[in-house]
């Protein structure tokens, strides 16, 4: 499959979780919600699965390890249920899951003790296009990642904070902060870029931030609305216990997340009104 | 306000995205439309009372860019619930290599409840399911297995059967 002017304008591009290098593919639509249409990609010696919706929203990525048939003749094998070619079953390989090429599909094997289970999934070629900067990597270059994760932060507080940004990135960071919080939440003038500062709670934005860098804006644009998504939804599900239980209640459930996240949990908090460090927790 | 004893227990609800727990919950509360549930963001709580126990329900989102932000949120849980789907092998596969594992690392010895979700359109043979079983049994504490739809209700009262058999249980240990 070549690459044609139309797949360069519409083309996915993720990480991939095994080599964590690029992926990119043609941008697929499921054809129906809320059922996800498979594609798998080569990727060197794996196999990269993408889940799209019919939107043409990459939702979900999984790799496996790409095993050759040839290089177990002699082990347990069944038929493609598509092809009928072999498909090796590899019990003693201490893999759980893997991939067999076919001419146009992958055979997805998934393997619990002496039992297995096959998945068909059609294959598409990779693109071999240079990457393209994404919305977030044209931000960057005029007001760096932690002014725009400092930005996302005034969003997500909800104060008509005003900021000034240069003339250059003001629509573009518009647009940017409209898909992401379905509004603009501050107020954005032009002007030199003002001295955002610092503070750890922006942290958890900053790393969600660098970790969509190479994705594809379709992509990087979902999973950081979700990010933003999932902020509110644990603040408002913590804010109806709090209303309930009260807050050494709270401060008991969200304890834990400081061992592991101290900077989300300090958002948490900010975003609670609430210090548990006053607050004497019962667990 | 709550006489001695009343209790209130944890239920933590994983599983990988679109197996289905926010449905699940939906008609464990009696929620009128399960069509309505939408990709939980996070976490989502709820709450069911009766025979003086309270459960709580954290409702984990299964998708894998926001695990490091929800994983603390299992501690603290007295119940987990492992969700998987019976028409997708990649689901329970997680369930064994992962999700098992971060209940063991996040709880100690938690009565575990796996449930295959979406009976009505199950394909995964049983022998899978049941090798699947054996393996997590090794790692966590696997009190029942169950298969149900969210989508018609099948197996749902069962599971809220055991639910609260189990919390009973916990009740008595003076938990």
């Amino acid at each position: 499959m070549s690459a044609t002017s139309k797949f360069l304008e519409d083309y996915v591009s993720l990480a991939c979780p095994l080599c964590e290098r690029p992926v990119r593919v043609i941008r697929i639509y499921a054809p129906s919600q809320p059922g996800l249409k498979q594609v798998g990609v080569r990727h060197d010696d794996h196999v990269v699965i993408i889940k799209f919706d019919k939107y043409g929203v990459a939702r979900d990525i999984n790799a496996y390890p790409l095993v050759e048939s040839a290089v177990y003749p002699q082990k347990t094998t069944i038929k493609c249920t598509r092809c009928n070619e072999t498909v090796p079953i590899l019990y003693e390989s201490g893999l759980r899951e893997y991939a067999v090429e076919h001419q146009d599909h992958f055979v997805i094997v998934f393997l619990i003790g002496k039992t297995h289970v096959t998945q068909t999934i059609d294959k598409v070629e990779p693109l071999r296009v240079p990457p393209r900067p994404n919305i977030i990597t044209k931000i960057r270059r005029e007001i760096g990642l932690k002014n725009l994760a400092m930005i996302m932060y005034y969003c997500i507080l909800g104060e008509k904070k005003r900021i000034r940004v240069p003339a250059i990135i003001k629509e573009e960071l518009e647009n940017f902060l409209r898909k992401t919080f379905d509004r603009v939440p501050i107020i954005l003038q032009e002007g030199a870029l003002m001295n955002l500062g610092w503070c750890d709670e922006a942290d958890y934005f900053w790393r969600k931030l660098l970790y969509v860098i190479g994705f594809s804006d379709k992509e990087a644009i979902m999973i950081l609305k979700e990010t933003v998504e999932m902020i509110k939804n644990m603040v408002s599900s913590l804010k109806r216990l709090l209303t309930r239980k009260g807050e050494a209640f709270v401060c008991s459930q969200i304890v834990y997340l400081r061992e592991k996240d101290a900077k989300l949990y300090e958002l948490i908090q900010k975003l609670l009104h609430l210090s548990c460090t006053s607050v004497e927790t019962r667990e | 306000m709550h006489n001695k004893e009343f209790r209130r227990y944890k239920v933590a609800v994983a599983g990988d995205a679109g197996s289905g727990k926010t449905s699940l919950i939906y008609r464990l509360i009696g929620h009128p439309d399960i069509t309505l549930v939408e990709k939980t963001k996070g976490v989502y709580i709820e709450t069911l009372t009766n025979k003086n126990i309270e459960l709580i329900f954290w409702d984990f989102s299964g998708q894998k860019h926001f695990r490091e932000a929800i994983l603390p949120f299992f501690r603290g849980s007295h119940i987990v619930v492992l969700v998987f789907d019976l028409s997708n092998p990649q689901s329970l596969v997680n369930l064994v290599k992962e999700w098992s594992i971060y209940v063991k690392n996040a709880l100690n010895d938690v009565p575990c409840i796996v449930i295959g979700n979406k009976k009505d359109i199950k394909t995964l043979p049983d022998d899978f399911i049941e090798a699947s079983l054996e393996e997590m049994q090794k790692t966590i504490n696997v009190r029942e297995y169950l298969e149900v739809s969210a989508m018609t209700g099948e197996g749902l009262e069962k599971f809220l059967e055991v639910l609260y058999n189990i919390a009973e249980e916990l009740r008595s240990k003076g938990i």
